[in-house]
């Protein structure tokens, strides 16, 4: 077990190193010249901008300027004064070192201590979503599996379907209308709520002095952005689950359960359930690499101050060492759900040999 | 020789249809029939043609059928609700006309999705055919930069580009196209992988075929079905992406309108006219569904392993 965990993760080393490289190329494509991205100061004097260009290394070739903001260049020495003689070493520690440079935005802060404020709220909401958006795929794909050909079946198909069309920022707009606006107004007159929104309609907190309560005092804010963004699991998983539940309950061992005369609930539970359960762990690793990436959209609807938020927010300002940081460490995050959901799934099959 | 008798050609014909007969039908002709037979995918492409040619006939039928154009603004028509005079489904913040945007914007956001996903299938058909068929180091590095972009969320990689590109309508398929090949990459691969070993393909080597004659003429119409399949759900899948991103801001740039950034204009102005978000949401919905459930169909109607 330790060995293929082991393995999983130097395997995912090639993948990082190609995901720097393809970072650092995308930025390469940004407008105006790297020196006042670097600086975002427009007042810098004309002398001090070609000082710093060439101690940045802008006009080293492509490799020598990635391999400075990959490892650092206080191994190397640089022309700090810009008179053609190389005669200081480096400032710059790299991002394998945890120098992902400055943020132009919050001026100077750190772009890794900026994620680590905002990760807490990101993982909080996803680890809801998948428990809500797993359980309750599970249990719509087994009722209608039980359910086979009858109208529940065929309707949790339509809805399966139209879970995955729905654009997520649509529907989580309609319930926020729902919630916010029209509920509360229709209901008014008879006596229930006082036609303020039912729910809070974005935030993680209330804002109150002193930060946030801790979880169980803000459970309402959780609601609507976890239920609009379990849609889509719920309509995938439901259809995973009743398709590994037809399969496994036309297995052999099942009749034998059937023909050893046990209550149907203790089959389909017992036997069946368990047992269809195992190869949907597969899709978990999918199911946490879309939730990182869809992150933006219900955060920036809800103002759910996550890594999503933080990454739009700096694309907005072309805040782009926070930018490259946010796009890596959510990559990592991505690479990580991946091996831990085939852990998980190896863990959980005992056919699986490491 | 004079016609058989009926009661011999019932026989005959249930002969044949123990024996599991059907008269000389390729997949594609079963396909069909029971493609007719399927209602709800009957619908889906019924509903989708309607769509498509109200986009292609946009200009015709908002200019010479309902006499608005998409541009003409009007400070005093602002607002206006469904079926206001003149304007069938009302207008938006600017005064122009609601349905004769609608229209052009679907011609674009369709446009959209048809053009990136015929691209991103072309690339990935290529590149997975010339992986899969190679094999080797070629293959080695392309699994490698697949494995890579894939590690990439999709999200964040498209609202950075498209930050950095300003896209219009012809540069954002672009980007789809070269972010969305992947998929059909491993799918192209996997397959040619297995069907190089056939003896059909050794056959035409036998025969002197080239490589690229093998790769194209041979391997590729083999799965060409499941390709079909996956091109109705990458043009849904694009669809839905290009109104994500207007959403967020960094789509197609107004005034040129496409549902996306139609339903992302609307809703500052969700209170005063709620049909400026529900409207083209509901399209989009509509056409990501047909487009979904067309896929389902075929996926059910193109199974080799189905027999009926």
């Amino acid at each position: 077990m330790q060995r293929y965990i082991v393995r999983r993760l130097l395997q995912a080393i090639p993948t990082l190193f190609g995901i720097t490289i393809i970072v650092y190329l995308i930025m390469l494509l940004a407008p105006g010249d790297p020196v006042s991205l670097l600086t975002f100061d427009p007042t810098i004097r004309q002398d001090e901008r070609e000082r710093l260009a060439i101690k940045r290394g802008v006009n080293d070739p492509f490799h020598i300027q990635y391999l400075r903001w990959l490892i650092g260049d206080d191994w190397m020495m640089v022309d700090s004064n810009a008179d053609g003689e190389v005669d200081a070493w480096g400032d710059n520690y790299g991002i394998l070192r945890g120098d992902f440079g400055r943020s132009f935005k919050f001026r100077g802060s750190n772009p890794l201590h900026l994620i680590s404020q905002r990760l807490g709220a990101t993982i909080e909401l996803n680890v809801a979503v998948i428990l809500i958006g797993v359980l309750g795929g599970l249990l719509v794909g087994v009722l209608a599996a039980l359910q086979r050909g009858r109208a529940f079946d065929k309707s949790s198909r339509i809805f399966a379907v139209l879970g995955d069309s729905v654009p997520v920022f649509w529907f989580a707009l309609l319930a926020i209308m729902l919630m916010g606006l029209v509920l509360p107004r229709a209901l008014e007159p008879y006596g229930i709520g006082d036609g303020s929104p039912f729910l809070p309609m974005g935030g993680r907190c209330p804002p109150v002095r002193g930060g946030c309560p801790p979880i169980h005092a803000r459970l309402h804010y959780m609601i609507l952005p976890v239920l609009v963004s379990s849609l889509g699991p719920v309509a995938g998983w439901s259809r995973f689950m009743r398709a590994s539940m037809l399969e496994t309950i036309n297995s052999d061992y099942i009749r034998t359960a059937q023909a050893k005369g046990l209550t149907s609930r203790g089959v389909w539970i017992r036997h069946g359930l368990r047992n269809a359960i195992i190869p949907l762990m597969v899709f978990l690793g999918p199911l946490i690499f879309g939730l990182i990436g869809g992150s933006v959209i219900i955060e920036r609807i809800f103002s759910w101050p996550g890594i999503g938020l933080l990454l739009f927010d700096s694309v907005i300002s072309r805040d782009y060492p926070v930018v490259m940081t946010s796009v890596v460490i959510g990559s990592i995050l991505a690479i990580l759900g991946y091996i831990a959901a085939d852990i998980l799934y190896a863990l959980s099959d005992p056919r699986v040999r490491f | 020789m004079p016609t058989d008798q009926p009661a011999v050609k019932i026989a005959k014909l249930k002969r044949r249809q123990d024996d599991g007969f059907t008269p000389s039908q390729n997949l594609y002709q079963k396909a069909f029939r029971r493609i007719r037979r399927d209602r709800p995918t009957l619908l889906a492409m019924a509903v989708l043609a309607v769509f498509a040619l109200l986009a292609i006939s946009a200009p015709f039928l908002s200019e010479t059928v309902f006499q608005v154009d998409q541009v003409t603004q009007a400070v005093r028509d602002k607002y206006l609700p469904l079926f206001s005079q003149g304007h069938a489904l009302g207008t938006d913040e600017l005064g122009r006309d609601h349905l004769s945007r609608l229209l052009y914007g679907g011609r674009i956001s369709l446009g959209i999705g048809l053009a990136a996903a015929i691209l991103s299938l072309g690339i990935g058909i290529v590149v997975g055919a010339f992986a899969g068929f190679y094999g080797g180091l070629a293959d080695d590095l392309i699994i490698w930069f697949i494995t890579t972009l894939n590690s990439i969320p999709g999200l964040y990689l498209l609202i950075i580009i498209s930050t950095l590109l300003s896209p219009t309508a012809a540069t954002l398929v672009l980007i789809f196209g070269i972010l969305g090949w992947t998929g059909t990459t491993r799918l192209v691969r996997a397959e040619t992988y297995s069907i190089k070993e056939r003896e059909y393909i050794i056959a035409a080597r036998a025969m002197g075929a080239s490589n690229w004659r093998i790769m194209f003429f041979h391997i590729v119409p083999n799965i060409f079905s499941l390709l079909i399949i996956t091109l109705s759900q990458a043009i849904g899948g694009l669809i839905l992406a290009e109104s994500t991103l207007s959403f967020l801001g960094f789509g197609v740039q107004p005034p040129t309108p496409t549902w996306g950034n139609m339903l992302s204009g609307g809703l500052e102005y969700a209170r005063k006219a709620p049909h400026l978000v529900y409207l083209p949401g509901l399209l989009i919905t509509t056409t990501v569904f047909c487009l979904y459930l067309i896929g389902d169909g075929l996926r059910d109607a193109l199974d080799p392993k189905i027999v009926d």
